[in-house]
């Protein structure tokens, strides 16, 4: 279980030093696309941004061993997931007969309080993420926000998703589905 | 808002047409069907209240609701399971409101009144004396549950003292098939970690009902990540094997789904060479036999508690996993019920294969779950289908039954009344019989 309580993700505090300049423009750049492909469900052009050995996961809250705090558990999570297996989830929401997102949802994703800091095995990039859903027949919107905690590193094709921990406010889904990425 | 229209128990029965097969939509929509359920079945049926490897040592508890009424599940400092109403007997304010913990005994924030992990009253923040000797302590504990019973390590309560024993509803014939998935290795299964949930848009009955034995909407609905995650060819394969693959009606409104592959070769698909081993032993031939063949088994315990197992693959260069997970639909409201999802594992499983069998899991049958999200959408349709006027007064077709219900597959190896394949609509209809049993009072 995680040590730290809260919805925040820790601030990539104590670790490495800040970017320059240019870096956090250019994490600003990454995580501001990578939210456009995100809502356009432009998932095939999201994998490009992923790194091959991926760790991708949203894990439940979970109460603490006295039932007094909440924290982030290890298992099971909402989401634990590889390229591969992210790759198989994009091929089931984009397939023309697939049920999961019929009449695809409007979704939207604010991404704000990005801090970032060079570590040894990259960047350390911490951001807040709402994303909004509206569905097709459905006036009222569905909120899910939580905090990210992002590994970054340069390849060739520029930044690359390493590793992203997503903590959801909500600790129970009232949605029927989780059928988008964070 | 109008209010809730009052359904008395021989409306209630009319609702299902036994002999046409059809069964009236307000079953899915009606507020006023929902009460008398919360009354006729979640206070008089044996309900699944938790899993003991969640409170494995004195003083843990989890809180679950039975129906609506939330309970805590402890584990008492004599290492005795008990279930009470999650409200104080002095002004019914909830004692426990995170979702588990470990403690002595229970304190009421309101007034201090504190009980034991019995639910005997112990003391209350101010002295006794104040009440005068009027109040009866010795009586005022927490209000604990009729029953408690437990099967394979999953733990079931009623309110009702006239209860049959759990026995008489998980018989023989259910625990043949269940034991395949909860006491197939010497050392059973456990639990890991807790349930996620999340809510569903629709009625309550419509998960169990498909979980049931609803094969065919399979190689449809999930089409395409059956084929992602199964196999290239999955969609006529499952549509092949359904056709010699059996429904069982287990009784009392319970089923299993049973996709099996054909031929008599045990493949043992999706799971670990080292604990097939452990299932030799503790299994019958035949049921070992049946294991070595499922390619998905799939059950629902009436009311609201049900299991998958699949093998999936989610890695192209690994084989394919089993994972098993079990699942319980709390009723909310008529079109909103909340998924309690736990998944479990034999506790001799190797350290690697646990955490593999896990992912399999959330990958498929979760919130998140590929499968789960495909059913989802279909199923909260329903509620906005079928809310008005006209909606409601048409039925829901269960009609295949009456094609198929006097054919059985009678030679099938295993007890139980045995449905020739998956296409008979028999094992989820059945379940609708034994619910118009319990509304019209005939339980």
């Amino acid at each position: 279980m995680s040590p730290a309580a809260g919805a925040n993700a820790e601030a990539p505090r104590g670790i490495g030093r800040p970017v320059d300049d240019s870096t956090y423009r250019a994490v600003c750049e990454f995580l501001y696309s990578e939210a456009e492909l995100l809502a356009s469900r432009d998932y095939r052009r999201w994998l490009e941004l992923l790194a091959p050995d991926l760790s991708y996961r949203i894990p439940l809250q979970q109460f603490d061993k006295r039932g007094e705090e909440r924290r982030y558990g290890d298992d099971p999570a909402w989401f634990d997931e590889t390229r591969d297996s992210l790759c198989i989830r994009v091929e089931q929401l984009l397939h023309p007969q697939s049920n999961a997102d019929r009449v695809p949802s409007f979704l939207r994703y604010l991404v704000t309080n990005i801090l970032a800091r060079e570590t040894p095995d990259g960047l350390a990039v911490s951001s807040q993420v709402l994303l909004i859903r509206m569905r097709a027949n459905n006036p009222q919107p569905f909120l899910l926000s939580g905090a990210r905690q992002d590994l970054l590193r340069s390849s060739a094709a520029g930044l690359q998703l390493a590793r992203r921990e997503v903590r959801l406010d909500m600790p129970l889904i009232d949605s029927p589905n989780l059928a988008f990425f964070l | 808002m109008s209010a809730p229209e009052i359904v008395n128990a021989a409306e209630a029965a009319a609702l299902v047409n036994v002999e046409q097969g059809l069964a009236s939509r307000r079953l899915y929509v009606d507020a006023g069907v929902f009460d008398l359920e919360l009354e006729r079945i979640f206070t008089r049926t044996w309900v699944f209240v938790g899993l003991e490897s969640e409170i494995p040592a004195p003083g843990d508890y989890v809180t679950r609701t039975m129906g609506v009424d939330p309970v805590i599940l402890v584990r008492d400092h004599a290492g005795e399971v008990r279930v009470f109403h999650n409200s104080c007997p002095h002004r019914g304010v909830m004692i426990c409101q995170a979702d588990l913990g470990q403690v002595k005994s229970f304190v009421c924030p309101y007034h201090g009144w504190t009980f034991g992990t019995d639910g005997r009253f112990q003391t209350a923040f101010h002295p006794k004396e104040f009440y005068r000797g009027a109040v009866p302590f010795e009586r005022l504990g927490l209000h604990p549950v009729a029953k408690i019973a437990t099967y394979a390590g999953l733990i079931f309560a009623t309110w009702n003292p006239d209860a049959p024993p759990l026995q008489a509803t998980l018989d023989d014939t259910a625990r043949w098939y269940f034991d395949m998935f909860f006491a197939r290795t010497p050392g059973g299964m456990e639990v890991q970690g807790p349930p996620q949930r999340w809510v569903f848009e629709h009625n309550w009955k419509i998960g169990p009902i498909n979980f049931c034995g609803d094969g065919p909407h399979a190689p449809m609905l999930h089409g395409p990540i059956s084929q992602m995650a199964v196999g290239e060819s999955a969609e006529q394969f499952m549509a092949a094997i359904m056709g010699e693959s059996p429904d069982v009606i287990l009784g009392n409104g319970s089923a299993i789904l049973l996709n099996l592959t054909p031929g008599e070769r045990l493949d043992f698909i999706g799971f670990h060479p080292d604990l097939v081993k452990l299932y030799r032993e503790s299994l019958n031939d035949i049921q070992y036999g049946l294991l070595g063949r499922m390619m998905t088994g799939v059950a629902t315990l009436f009311p609201n508690l049900s299991l998958v197992q699949a093998p999936v693959r989610f890695d192209p260069d690994a084989p394919p996993v089993n994972f098993l997970t079990l699942r319980l639909w709390q009723p909310l409201s008529a079109t909103r019920t909340e998924v309690w999802n736990w998944y479990l594992v034999e506790r001799e499983a190797p350290h690697d294969w646990k955490a593999e069998t896990l992912r399999a899991g959330l990958r498929s049958f979760s919130a998140g779950g590929t499968f789960d999200q495909d059913d989802a959408e279909a199923w909260a349709s329903t509620s906005r289908a079928i809310r008005g006027p006209i909606g409601r007064s048409l039925d829901l077709n269960f009609q295949a039954v009456r094609g198929w219900r006097d054919d059985m597959w009678d030679d099938f190896p295993g007890p139980g009344k045995t449905c020739r394949n998956m296409f008979t609509e028999c094992t989820e209809f059945e379940y609708l019989v034994e619910w118009r049993r319990w509304l019209a009072a005939e339980r």
